[in-house]
Formats: structure tokens, sequence, C-alpha cells
């Protein structure tokens, strides 16, 4: 119960350190704190596949990624006063929506959660691999499409100038 | 090992997600930054990875969840990528990444 | 999904791969993506009546198919007419997209899972935002951030309403749901609490009322191919498609419309993208911002009749649907060929088009008159469907203001076609000519589908709406 309740408070002080950070690189830095949390969330979870992914695919790639658009952009710092003042009121805000959230959304979600069925329909005893490829394959597909789409949008934006 | 994934637990995990959600729309409607928009944008992704991680434990459903993660997250990074080549482009035309300040299009 | 459905979406992905070697050619690549688009219409329409046996709810499987039909009619014509007029060093690049994007749309339709049309919704996208900014220009990467910004936001929306569907039925299939549907009947509330968030996430990315902002932006901004590609399918696909899924399974749980909260919700949320849609293109001074204004209107038809739900406005929604691809795609290609002529679609700054470019003007005329909802065109057709079902279901208020926005259709088409195509030709359009055969058969072709599928209205009905009402009765 300490841990979880550790894992996911840190998550929540980390998006609004993330948000609130001064930097766009200290931003991305906490955004990868926040990605390694809910790496450990994963492990603890007994997901440790999908918590090898998170560590290095968002903990990792994207945060190298952020980092060098911010260092490519550069200019990022000088909103940052503006922006802090209307984040000064981010916590407040959260806290507000926090309790009117416990208050409201509680009781109407309650019978959803109350009627959650474990194990229904659970292919329980195939592993993460044998789902991904036999269950999954339209989505392993769209995976495919996806990778192609990128590498062209990254070839066409990144390629070439002006050609009309 | 799935002590972690009690009921109580479960309401409270979609109460940080929703919490997570609640800060990155308020970071996408207030911030003048493009990439501080993405970061928030990234944040209520995180939040959905939470509670689908949490869904896979409440329905004894673990090895799915995990693989619908797996697919996500990878989704996920191309779909950052792009954001940020769109944003870089953004910036390399107009000069600065304030979306309030872009060429003007009428909304 | 299906095996033959994996063909209409493997077969333009490896075209795709294949286009993407030959980026300077300029033949090369869209021989190959006509053809392949080409052979994929007629695929679809060759085996639209095996794939009606696989049901994973009632009247899902129908809906497939017609729309595998609609996307690949929309892609091939949308190929032909950009081989023509994509001017671009890059269009092994501009037609690889072009394939991808119609794999990932239909993937979208072939889905029987929820997981599964979010991860081809993102292969959507991602192709949208590249399409819209091809060309190096600030409007259109401003209208691709836009659409990025809002369109991320549905699919977060969208994941967390998945997770909500595993928590309670256990997986996210349609076929767990309609199995679990079965088991609690009766007890519809937190069914109506997961597929409403559902429909939110779906409303803002087919650009409806509220949602709206980036719609113009992105139409205005991209190339008219791109235009009548995004206004014609690519939004109907991404958003109102999966709303009609959503309303179909609300409508399952609740039992028709009699309590059903959420397909009321969505109802008024058309009602209001119609008469918003329809009073904000008045005011527009450019055509293809008119037309994203009259797309806004238009959709808000199919919704409100999707979320009606009875089989009759469901065959409405879809056959406006299909009317809907090809009227406004014909438009766009208009707008393009106009652009392509004139320099220009500012409708204050030319008139009497029609005498310089006949052929054009008669296409587009047909088109709006269609969209207008006036017979014979297949427009008034769905459009009787749509007003029909809403006033047997006794939303009369409703049915009436559908009909008055009908009228105001008709009211700012007529002003543009007065301010663009009719009178003396001005001054600065002397020596503006028609454009040639590649930018007209693609007009020809929809303007001959609207006709004939007014004309021959029960050809259509018997073969092609029947069998849908049929299963949802």
């Amino acid at each position: 119960m300490s841990l979880h309740l550790f894992l996911v408070t840190g998550m929540v002080i980390c998006s609004l350190a993330a948000v609130m950070a001064k930097r766009t690189i200290h931003a991305a830095i906490f955004l990868a704190l926040l990605s390694i949390l809910l790496a450990g969330v994963m492990f603890a979870a007994n997901a440790p596949w999908a918590g090898v992914f998170e560590l290095s695919v968002c903990a990792g790639l994207i945060t190298v990624l952020f980092a060098s658009a911010a260092s490519m952009v550069g200019r990022g710092e000088s909103y940052a006063k503006r922006e802090a003042k209307i984040f000064r009121w981010l916590p407040l805000a959260l806290l507000v929506f926090g309790i009117m959230v416990w208050w409201t959304a509680g009781p109407i979600f309650a019978p959803l959660f109350n009627a959650a069925a474990p194990n229904a329909g659970a292919p329980a005893l195939m592993s993460v691999g044998d789902i991904i490829w036999k269950l999954r394959m339209p989505d392993l597909l769209g995976q495919l499409c996806i990778f192609v789409a990128g590498v062209l949008t990254v070839r066409t934006i990144l390629g070439e100038g002006k050609d009309e | 090992m799935n002590s972690l994934f009690t009921p109580e637990n479960l309401q409270f995990n979609y109460f940080v997600a929703l919490m997570m959600f609640f800060i990155g729309v308020y970071t996408m409607a207030a911030s003048r930054n493009l990439i501080r928009l993405l970061i928030g944008l990234e944040i209520t992704s995180k939040g959905c990875m939470l509670a689908l991680i949490s869904a896979g434990g409440a329905a004894g459903n673990m090895p799915t969840a995990q693989a619908l993660l797996i697919i996500m997250i990878s989704v996920e990074a191309v779909v950052v990528a792009v954001g940020l080549i769109l944003i870089i482009r953004a910036f390399r035309q107009q000069g600065n990444i304030d979306p309030t300040k872009l060429s003007g299009l009428k909304g | 999904m299906l095996m033959s459905a994996a063909f209409f979406i493997v077969i333009p992905l490896a075209a795709a791969a294949v286009c993407a070697f030959f980026n300077k050619k300029q033949t090369a690549p869209a021989v190959l993506a006509n053809i392949v688009l080409a052979c994929g219409l007629l695929l679809s329409l060759t085996t639209f009546s095996d794939n009606l046996g696989q049901d994973w709810f009632y009247g899902q499987a129908v809906l497939s198919s017609f729309m595998t039909i609609i996307i690949y009619l929309v892609s091939s014509a949308v190929a032909f007419f950009a081989a023509f007029a994509a001017s671009t060093k890059r269009r092994g690049s501009y037609f690889a997209m072009l394939l991808v994007i119609t794999a990932g749309m239909a993937g979208v339709v072939n889905a029987a899972d929820f997981f599964t049309l979010y991860v081809y919704l993102e292969v959507v996208s991602v192709c949208s935002y590249a399409l819209i900014s091809f060309y190096n220009r600030p409007r259109s990467t401003e209208g691709a951030i836009r659409y990025f910004y809002l369109s991320s936001i549905a699919s977060a929306i969208l994941l967390f309403s998945i997770s909500l569907l595993m928590v309670y039925a256990g997986g996210t299939s349609y076929e767990v749901l309609t199995a679990k549907i079965l088991a609690t009947q009766g007890s519809p509330a937190p069914l109506n609490i997961i597929l409403g968030i559902m429909a939110l996430a779906f409303m803002i990315k087919a650009g409806l009322f509220p949602f709206h902002s980036w719609t113009p932006d992105a139409y205005e901004s991209a190339t008219s191919p791109v235009s009548a590609l995004l206004a014609g399918i690519v939004t109907k696909v991404v958003g109102t498609y999966a709303l009609m899924v959503v309303c179909m399974l609300l409508s399952i749980i609740n039992f028709g419309i009699a309590n059903n909260p959420v397909g009321r919700a969505v109802m008024w949320f058309g009602l209001a993208s119609i008469i918003f849609g329809a009073l904000n293109a008045q005011e527009q001074k450019d055509f293809k911002r008119m037309l994203a204004y009259s797309s806004i209107s238009q959709m808000g038809y199919i919704t409100i009749a999707a979320a009606l739900a009875t089989p009759l406005a469901m065959a409405g929604a879809l056959f406006h649907m299909f009317n809907h691809a090809t009227f406004k795609a014909l438009l766009f290609f208009a707008a393009g060929s106009v652009k392509r002529a004139t320099g220009s679609t500012e409708i204050d700054s030319m008139s009497g088009l029609q005498a310089k470019m006949p052929y054009t003007a008669g296409a587009a005329t047909v088109a709006m008159l269609s969209t207008a909802g006036v017979p014979p065109f297949s427009g008034f057709w769905s459009k009787l469907f749509i007003i029909a079902a809403l006033w047997q279901a006794g939303f009369y208020g409703m049915a009436a203001a559908a009909l008055f926005a009908s009228v105001l259709t008709l009211a700012y088409f007529l002003k543009l076609q007065r301010g663009m195509f009719f009178g003396k030709p001005s001054d600065n359009i002397k020596d503006v000519r028609e454009r040639g055969a590649g930018f007209l058969i693609p007009c020809f072709v929809f303007a001959f589908i609207i006709i004939a599928a007014g004309l021959y209205f029960p050809f259509i009905y018997d073969n092609f709406l029947s069998p849908f009402i049929r299963v949802l009765q």
C-alpha cells in the first residue's frame, strides 16, 4: 500500500513540476521522471514488459526528442515569466478540481467499478507475446502503418523546403 | 503480487489519472509555448496509461493490458515525434512558438 | 478483423512502401497509386455481399462494407485528381501518404475492437497532419498544429474510456462488449457513462459545433485534393463513423430512444452544428472556407440521425455519409480547378466564371443543389430520410430546424453561385480557360453518381440500404 501511494503521489507531483518548470529542458526531465515512476507502477503491478517499454521509449527516447527540440527552438524561455503567472494558480485549481471529483465523480463511477468482472473472458494462460501475435494482429498491422506514416512525415516535413 | 490493485486502489488510481488529465488539459489551455503544450499532452496520455494498467489489474487480465500498453507506447512515440517536427517547422517559418502569435488564421 | 478486410490495409501499405522509393519520379507513383486504389474500389464492390455474414453487433458488417466502398471511391478520385493537380517535386511521398491514409481508414472501419480503432485513428491523424502541412507554408503548418492538439486530446479521452470499458467488460472488443450487454440487460448506467465519454471524443474528432475551430483552418490551408479527402472522407471516418458505431451500441443498450440520455445529448450537439454551420457559411468570403462551414452543417445532419438510431435514421445517416462524400469532394475539386485557373478562391474577387469554365461550373451546381437537398439529386433522399425519421420519432422541433437549415444551405450556395459563377465575366478572368480532362473527369464522375443515385434511388435502396434496415429491425 505504501509503495503504491508513494508511486502515484509522486506521479502527480512530477506532472505538476513538469508543467511549472521554468525551462523547457527541465520540464522534459520531470516528464522522464514521471515515466520512470509509471514504469515502477507497471513493475509493481506485475507488468514487466510494459515497464521495460515505458522505461526505454518514454523515459529514454521521448526525453531525447523533447530535449533536442527544446534546444533547436531555444526561445521558449522568453515566455517563462508570463507563463509562471498563469501556472501559479494550477495547484489551487488542481485542489479544487480534486475535491470536486472526489465528491461528485466517486458516486457516478462507483457502480462501474463495483461491477468490475475479474477474469471475464480473459485468456489468462496466454503470455504477453502470444496475445500480441495471436489476438492483436490487427493492432500490429496498424503499428506498422503508423511507423510508415511517421517515417514519411519526417521525410516530407524535414526533407525539403519550398517547392511550389 | 496483485495486492497493489485492490478495489480501493483502483478508485484511487482513477482519481490520480483524472488529476493528471486535469493538469494536462489546464496546461494545454493556459500555456503559450507549443512544446509545453505537448508536455501537457504527454501527461494526459500518462494518466491514460495509469488508468489502463489499473484496468488490467481490476479485470484480472494483465497480459492483455500489457499488450495494449506496449502498442500504445510505440504509437505515442510516433505521435510525439510528429508533433515536435510540426513545432520545429512552425518555429523555422515564423520564429516563435507562441500559439497565439502564429500567422493568424481566423477562428 | 476479417481476412478479406486485411487486404484493404496490406495492399495500399505495400504500395506506399514502393511509392516512397520513387520520391522524385513524376508519373510512376501517381500511376501506381491510381491502379492500387481503383483495384481496391473494385474489390470492395465485389466483396460487399460476402462480408455481411460476420456481424459483431446488429448492422455493423453492412456499415463496415459500405464505408469501405465510400473510402476507396473518394480516395481513388482524389488520387486521380492529384495526379494532375499536385505540383510538387516529392510526388512519391505525396502518393505514399495518400495510400497509407487510405489503409488507415480501411482499418478504422473494419476494426472489431475499440483499441484497434484507436491505433488506426492515430494512423489516419498522422497522415492528415503531414498532408495538411505538405507544402512549406505558415498557414498550413498552423492548421496542422491546431488539428494535432485537438485530435490528440480526443485520442486521450478515447483511451480513458477504453480503460473504463476494460474495467467493466474485461476486454475491449465489440464481441466482449456485446456479450456484456446481453449479460447485464436492464442496468445500462455504467455502459452509458463509458460510451458517453467515447462519444465526446468522437465528436471532437468529427469537428462538431463546439469543437469545430480546426476544420475551417485545416480545409482552407490544405491544397484542394487534400481538402477534398479531409472533408469528404477523413473526418467522416475518424469522427462520424465511430460516432455511428457508438450510437448503435447505445440504442442496443437502451432499447431504442425512450430512455437514451447520451443519444439525446448527442442529438443536441448535432442540431447545434447544423444551425451554426449553415449560419456561419453565409458570412464567408472564401469558397473553401464556406465549404468547410457547410461541412460542419452536413456533419450535424449525419450526427443527429445517428444519435436518433432508429433503423430509418441510420439508413439516412449512412446514405447521407455517401452523398456528402461525393458532393463535398466534387465541390472541393471545383474549388481546386478555380484556384488553379484564376489563382484565388475569394468569392468577391471574380464573377461570371460560368462563361469561362462551363463544365466545372455545371458540375459544381449539381453538387450544390444536392447539398441543399433539391430533388431529384441524391442529397434530397438522404435528407428526406433523416427529417422523416426525426418526425416519426416525435422530434418535431428538430425536424423543422433541420428543414429550415436546408433552406439556409440553398441560400448560401445561391449567394456563391451569383457571386462567382453567374453574371458577366469580370476583367480579371479574361484569359481564364477550362482546365484539362484530368481536372474534369473526377468532377463528372461524381456529378454522374449524384444524379444517378438520385434518379435510380430504388436500386440503391434495394441493394445497400434495405439490408441495413433489415438487420437493424
